[in-house]
């Protein structure tokens, strides 16, 4: 049984170049079985609009090293973690003068050792930035409202955008999602605050004022008429989308219609008797 | 001493000044949990589970033209997180150490080729090999294809193992205990040599950034 749950899983932080930073990650085995484990640092590279990576091809800094700050620990030593036990492992990321001013991609790796048999690990990532801080500077790539027809019944309407990163450093999105009739506000909707790396892509998630996830989606039933939806992202130059869409009752005509048509057939029908 | 977050109009700023004895400190029912801003993120988890007591899949005595299959269960949690993904790999062929001699990784129905990173339908009794098919379930276990469905499309569907890591399970929003069930395919023709065949299956799960 490999059970384990490791945290903080996302970490994003400045490290100015030839300082160093700690980390500290709470590992728990969670199974009945005592584990033997080991811990290590790799290297990866984003991949999709998502937040999802890939390690393919990812070649980490020379000038940035890792260990453990623990006194009885060594990175990518073996380690015992006994049932239901909980073991802190602080992290220690050391820079030069020479690394280089960028944004660094990493994952901390626990990982169980055991030979012919079913491993597993399980990684916290690590985004860093050996940069001075820069200002944000956030385009709307991609804004759109679907379906195509929208009706006032039975469906949502989704809006759907990717936000592209201008600037080398990572950052986080900010902002909030307004849908408006006739300049009433029907709904808000809060940008989930996700990284967004430095020269790349994000896609948008909205979030409820508990920060839940929800889809950024407004319900039925809608009123027939114009809605304007309208993007609005916090950077140092705040950015801003808005497009409109028709909502109209395409279904209950269509209804009436159908309707009206069998009517039309029988009350010919019954006229020719 | 003193620490919290702080914010300002432009800056939001979370310390921890003067503290001297960074770490958890447990005493009957009371914990503290001192230094470091991690406290602030004690939400941010991330648990991986592989349901299996043994961590080892035996097959058992195969017989030529008859496929076996065997499954574990794998759980994922990412409660506040942005998603995860689930990778997996194997160390080499199923194969005998001694010899060298393996069992070939599945290319599944003839017509129907599958490789690492594409699942095909595999039932026929004349492809021989060994592979895997990954299936998010429900906590009955039953089929669902949460997470697995951009990847496998159903339970016929198999892939082969290869020994650089392939994406078998993601989602990009938090998840409580999402499952799946993993299973283990190895058909062998007559001509198969006899003795013991092993490998090493490794699970690899990482968050969303």
């Amino acid at each position: 049984m490999f059970d384990i749950t490791l945290s903080p899983s996302n970490n994003e932080f400045f490290i100015k170049p030839g300082q160093n930073y700690l980390l500290a990650f709470d590992i728990v085995n969670n199974s009945q079985t005592t584990l033997t484990l080991n811990s290590g640092v790799e290297t990866w590279l984003p991949k999709g609009d998502k937040g999802e990576i890939s390690y393919e091809n990812a070649f980490a800094d020379p000038s940035i090293s890792f260990s453990l700050n623990n006194s009885d620990l060594k990175l990518g030593q073996t380690f015992l973690a006994k049932p239901n036990e909980k073991k802190q492992l602080v992290l220690k990321i050391s820079t030069t003068d020479i690394t280089s001013q960028k944004d660094h991609y990493y994952t901390f790796f626990i990982t169980q050792l055991s030979a012919d048999q079913t491993t597993a690990k399980i990684g916290a990532h690590l985004i860093f930035s050996t940069q001075e801080k820069q200002s944000d500077s956030l385009t709307i790539k991609k804004f759109s409202v679907t379906p195509l027809v929208k009706d006032s019944f039975f469906k949502p309407i989704k809006f759907a955008s990717t936000i592209y990163n201008n600037s080398s450093q990572y950052s986080k999105l900010t902002g909030k999602l307004v849908i408006t009739k006739n300049n009433l506000k029907i709904q808000e909707l809060i940008i989930s605050p996700d990284v967004i790396l430095g020269n790349y892509s994000r896609s948008i998630r909205c979030a409820d004022k508990e920060a839940n996830i929800i889809p950024c989606a407004i319900n039925p039933p809608f009123w027939p008429g114009k809605y304007t939806a309208t993007l609005t992202l916090n950077s140092q130059k705040p950015v801003s989308f808005e497009t409109g869409f028709f909502v109209f009752p395409y279904s209950v005509f269509l209804f009436l219609g159908i309707i009206s048509a069998i009517f039309l057939l029988f009350y010919r029908r019954l006229r020719r008797r | 001493m003193t620490g919290g977050t702080k914010a300002s109009a432009g800056y939001h700023l979370s310390d921890t000044v003067g503290q001297i004895a960074p770490g958890e400190y447990t005493s009957g029912a009371y914990t503290v949990e001192a230094g470091f801003q991690y406290i602030y993120n004690t939400f941010n988890k991330f648990r991986f589970i592989i349901n299996d007591p043994d961590l080892a899949i035996n097959f058992g005595a195969l017989t030529p033209d008859i496929g076996v299959t065997a499954s574990h269960s794998i759980s994922i949690s990412c409660p506040a997180g942005h998603g995860y993904q689930i990778m997996v790999k194997e160390n080499r062929p199923l194969s005998i150490l001694s010899s060298g001699q393996t069992i070939p990784d599945t290319s599944c129905n003839i017509g129907s080729t599958c490789t690492p990173s594409f699942a095909a339908v595999w039932n026929s009794s004349s492809s021989y090999g060994f592979g895997y098919n990954a299936i998010g379930t429900d906590l009955s276990d039953n089929p669902t294809g949460v997470g697995t469905s951009q990847y496998f499309a159903d339970i016929s569907y198999y892939r082969p193992f290869s020994t650089t890591a392939q994406y078998i399970m993601g989602e990009n929003n938090p998840v409580i205990n999402h499952k799946a069930r993993i299973t283990y395919k190895v058909l062998i023709s007559a001509v198969q040599t006899a003795g013991n065949y092993a490998n090493s299956i490794n699970f690899i799960a990482v968050p969303n950034y």
